[in-house]
């Protein structure tokens, strides 16, 4: 066992400590920190040490403080410590052996990480409040963390990673390839696959977010598999070659999206493998990041990349240039032996208690869900039932619980009615396991039911086990024309069994091939990762522009505001400048081009504007309104105070819903000597139905002409955020508290219809894209790929006028959605963005003030 | 390649079109706006050919961090396409360097290097991206970092 003294002298070497701490018992800089009143150089501190200061019960380290005031630490740094030596003299029982690991823990990066179980900074990045604490990580950990729990270590992240079978060669290049879980379903065997391809040219590192089944899979193929929910602040702190030499990654599905951080981060390209429709991808900053920061989407089919053109056209991607498809697999017309299919209809015969050897069998296969359209698949059933009996339904796969009342309480019961699983029925269902192959072996034809599905594995083992298939119409990439030229699928129209059920009826049987017949080969072409690693590396080579530096905007999108990360969040707004995509304006002058360069009808009358600030008695001030919807009241007597533009308006109408929160808000203004006239109005329709309303029949606007509208900006998202947001807001429309600001005279010009403050963030038409078509045709002209510029948060000014052709734009009984709505893509959220669209159809400008210093986030 | 950087406030004036037939690569670094006069470059998501745009949003005056950033953004096409590398800015004429050294560059008194060159081996090298970065994060003049440059590439 070697020495703790010369255990102690290779680290201190290391950390280059060696000549000031010789022996880890004494720290001369703790020593000064904690007796200020002993001066003198080191020398003379461990002088003082030894000749007096033990002995007055000094302290010569913070270990023997800390050991004193809490003795329970040793049990927690004894689990901490990883180095043999070190960990040798620990359970010889050696006295100093924690002492020493202490201290040398204590010495941080990165020797703290390379001997134990604990780093300091880590620690420090996972746990802001100890850091802005000011706290020692280490004692936080032992004295507490270690105690309460749910403070996780390295120890947490090292079981997170799994050693791969594979050896790391520095001479291949290394792939990250990120799965979301490692569970045997579709896209993590997609992901097993690529890792399996990959590692016969490349290092392949291994990241999911979930565990699963499928891990002792990859292992056998790669160097390394990390279960981590959070990479972008564990990964920097994995110390395998294979994780700190990535030269490209894989994000096998838009659910990795937590992967995009770090790989943004460490300015690792990737590309990512995108198998699921926007349809049903929540919430949307994962598929909108996606499509910001990856190098190349790469869609699985036209289909689903159909489904994402909305979010795609929300960030300003190009598709044609950083997008491309790839199925996970190519479809292969195979067939099976006639000894093959007769023997796995002799298993599935046993396995469910009807005879089905001369059975017409449709198979189905997958999760059991409204997705899969697991129950269509069943009224296809009972469809059949009179059509053909001898046409049995059989379905494989896990999912039922009849105690799920988003699906399984109501599907179990669908069953029972139609006498599911019973010997004389046609409708059978498997749960998934080996019966899968003999399923496909046996049966006829596949009918996919699904109601959304990319390109589901189980056709291609259908077709290339003899099936063919049957599914809808827009609802599977197999809908697609690049398989339309094949006579194994047969599409029918959307949702409609009956019509499915004739198409698998007009199908011919599977017919075995004799028995010395080969199966099915492969179609000998590039295989997937081998496919989209050249489509990566082809895009990559491409790229032509390049942005550099850091933009006028800083505002976090993956990162956070602190100023540590100011690096990143430059990295972040270069990659996304590089490729002309959008989340941020870069700067004003950016937004101002951008709107000048369109030709669109809404652009051409957006005006982009400095504020300034005028006084409340300033000649150009006209009449004014000023409409506060106030739902929650709590900030409603502050704002009265902060801004002058108050007192200055001719009235000021406050929309809220209870009686009591009305004579509350009249006593704030009365108290303040402002005369608050309130309605009460059911909570519908947020801030803007109540204002909308003040403008329709017996509504409160009369004859004001200009109304401000601002509101009490409360919402589940609200944080400290949402607080600064609202007094940006507020700040650009009303001014201060002693002067008004330039939107009140801009408001006045008569070509002016609305003015709203300029946002920094690029926000597009997000789900409200899906009500455009709806409106259409009561513009004159197209509504523009994008907004570029609304009054984002809903707060601005605007004339009566352009109010009532708002409301006139739906109708007075429009009938309204109430609460709960969605968090976006209802009708309220279209109206935000449509402001600028109504001022254009009247001739009217919308003019957007930009106000430098006012802070947005 | 050839890398013409207009640094802050400089907007560079029509550049011969002969520079697109001397070089396989034109790498237009500056400010915002500094090359519209120029009309050789790519418009914004322009992929492939042979006009790049490093657009700078801070000023970015050393000439080895541009290479530093040319070496990280191109590092795949200068392996693939094996050229040599060029700087100078938009308003000097070519220098011609004397001999055949694989890292030349020229040099004022106070260390600030207005033109250099790499043998196609040194800008081909995966090297040079690391070396590049390396010495860019240490304090030293630019021509201080080509001659480590060139010290490091003449050790390999």
């Amino acid at each position: 066992m070697p020495q703790l003294n010369d255990i102690w002298t290779a680290i201190a070497g290391r950390a280059g400590i060696a000549d000031r701490r010789p022996d880890f018992r004494f720290d001369p800089a703790f020593y000064a920190r904690t007796y200020p009143e002993i001066d003198g150089d080191d020398a003379a501190l461990l002088r003082h040490f030894v000749d007096c200061g033990k002995a007055e019960g000094r302290n010569g380290t913070y270990y023997s403080l800390l050991r004193r005031q809490a003795p329970h630490i040793d049990g927690a740094l004894d689990r901490l410590v990883t180095d043999p030596g070190i960990r040798a003299a620990i359970d010889a029982g050696h006295p100093d052996a924690l002492h020493l690991a202490f201290e040398a823990i204590l010495l941080g990066a990165p020797v703290d990480a390379a001997i134990s179980d604990f780093s300091m900074s880590a620690y420090l990045e996972w746990y802001p409040d100890i850091e802005a604490a000011g706290m020692n990580p280490l004692m936080h950990y032992l004295r507490f963390g270690s105690v309460e729990g749910g403070r996780r270590t390295l120890a947490d992240l090292r079981k997170g990673l799994h050693r791969g079978q594979q050896v790391f060669r520095p001479e291949l290049p290394t792939v990250l390839i990120c799965v979301h879980e490692m569970s045997r379903t579709g896209a993590p065997v997609v992901g097993r696959d690529l890792v399996r391809e990959a590692s016969r040219t490349h290092n392949v590192a291994v990241a999911a977010l979930r565990g699963g089944d499928l891990l002792d899979q990859f292992l056998p193929h790669c160097c390394g598999a990390l279960v981590t929910q959070n990479p972008l602040r564990e990964m920097p702190y994995l110390n395998a070659d294979v994780f700190r030499r990535i030269d490209h990654a894989i994000l096998n599905s838009v659910e990795c999206a937590p992967f995009i951080h770090p790989l943004v981060a460490q300015q690792v390209p990737f590309a990512a493998y995108i198998h699921e429709y926007s349809d049903y991808t929540f919430p949307s900053w994962k598929s909108l990041y996606m499509a910001a920061f990856a190098d190349l989407l790469i869609f699985s089919s036209e289909h689903v990349r159909d489904s994402w053109q909305g979010r795609l056209a929300d960030v300003d991607f190009d598709t044609a240039t950083d997008s491309t498809i790839i199925p996970q697999h190519p479809l292969i017309d195979g067939q099976v032996t006639e000894r093959r299919r007769v023997e796995a209809r002799r298993r599935i015969s046993a396995a469910l208690g009807r005879d089905l050897a001369d059975a017409r069998i449709v198979c189905g296969a997958g999760h059991v869900q409204w997705r899969k359209g697991t129950d269509i698949f069943v009224q296809a059933a009972q469809i059949c039932a009179d059509a053909d009996p001898d046409t049995v339904f059989v379905w494989i796969g896990d999912g039922r619980n009849h105690q799920d009342m988003g699906f399984g309480v109501w599907f179990d019961y669908h069953l029972r009615q139609v006498g599911a699983n019973r010997p004389d029925g046609n409708l059978f269902m498997l749960p998934a396991g080996p019966l899968y192959l003999d399923v496909m072996d046996a049966a006829d034809s596949m009918f996919l039911s699904s109601r959304l599905d990319p390109l589901p594995n189980v056709v291609f083992d259908a077709v290339r086990r003899g099936q063919t298939m049957v599914c809808f119409d827009g609802a599977t990439g197999f809908a697609d024309d690049r398989y339309r030229g094949s006579d194994r699928i047969t599409r029918t129209p959307y949702a409609d069994p009956a019509a499915a059920v004739r198409a698998l009826l007009a199908l011919p049987r599977k017919t075995g091939t004799p028995d010395q017949d080969q199966p099915a080969a492969d179609d000998g072409g590039p295989r997937l990762f081998h496919r989209m690693r050249s489509a990566l590396h082809d895009r990559l080579v491409q790229q032509r522009n390049f942005v550099l530096g850091e933009s006028r905007i800083d505002i976090p999108l993956l990162f956070t505001k602190s100023e540590a990360d100011r690096p990143l969040r430059r990295q972040e707004r270069e990659k996304l400048f590089r490729y002309g995509r959008r989340l941020l304006w870069r700067d004003v002058d950016d937004a101002r081009t951008t709107v000048a360069a369109s030709d669109n009808w809404v652009h051409r009358r957006l005006r982009l504007e400095e504020y300034r600030a005028i006084a409340p008695d300033d000649a150009g001030v006209a009449d004014f309104a000023i409409h506060v919807h106030a739902f929650y009241i709590d900030d409603l007597d502050d704002d009265l105070r902060d801004q002058a533009a108050f007192a200055r308006a001719s009235r000021i109408v406050v929309t809220t819903d209870t009686e009591a929160k009305a004579d509350r808000i009249r006593q704030m203004g009365a108290d303040r000597g402002l005369t608050i006239q309130t309605q009460l109005v059911p909570n519908q329709g947020r801030d803007i139905l109540p204002f909308l309303r003040l403008f329709g029949r017996d509504g409160l606007a009369g004859d004001d002409r200009i109304w401000c509208h601002l509101h009490q900006k409360k919402s589940v998202q609200t944080t400290s955020h949402g607080d600064v947001w609202r007094r940006f807001l507020h700040r650009i429309l009303l001014g201060d508290q002693d002067m008004l600001s330039w939107a009140v005279c801009r408001i006045a010009d008569p070509d002016v219809g609305l003015v709203a403050p300029f946002e920094p963030h690029f926000v597009p038409w997000d789900d409200s894209r899906r009500l455009l078509a709806g409106i259409a045709d009561r513009f004159p002209g197209p509504m523009p790929q994008n907004p570029l510029l609304f009054p984002v948060g809903n707060m601005f000014w605007t004339k009566a006028d352009v109010a009532r052709q708002m409301l006139d734009l739906f109708g007075e009984d429009h009938p309204w959605p109430n609460e709960p709505i969605p968090t976006d893509g209802t009708e309220y959220h279209l109206i935000e963005r449509l402001w600028p669209a109504i001022a254009a159809r009247m001739g009217l400008d919308s003019v957007f003030l930009h106000k430098d210093d006012e802070e947005r986030v | 390649m050839l890398i013409l950087h207009a640094k802050a406030s400089q907007q560079a004036q029509a550049l011969s079109a002969e520079l697109l037939k001397e070089n396989d690569f034109l790498v237009l670094a500056g400010p915002v706006g500094a090359f519209d006069a120029t009309a050789l470059h790519p418009g914004p998501g322009r992929v492939g050919g042979t006009v790049l745009r490093f657009t700078h949003l801070t000023p970015r005056p050393s000439a080895f961090q541009v290479l530093a950033d040319c070496a990280c953004l191109c590092q795949r096409l200068l392996a693939e396409h094996l050229c040599a590398l060029r700087y100078r800015q938009p308003q000097d004429e070519q220098t011609a360097f004397s001999g055949d050294a694989p890292v030349a560059w020229s040099a004022q008194a106070d260390g600030t290097v207005t033109a250099f060159r790499l043998a196609p081996i040194i800008a081909s090298s995966p090297l040079l991206m690391s070396l590049s970065r390396d010495l860019c994060g240490r304090s030293m003049s630019d021509d201080r970092r080509f001659a480590f440059l060139a010290a490091a590439f003449a050790g390999a």
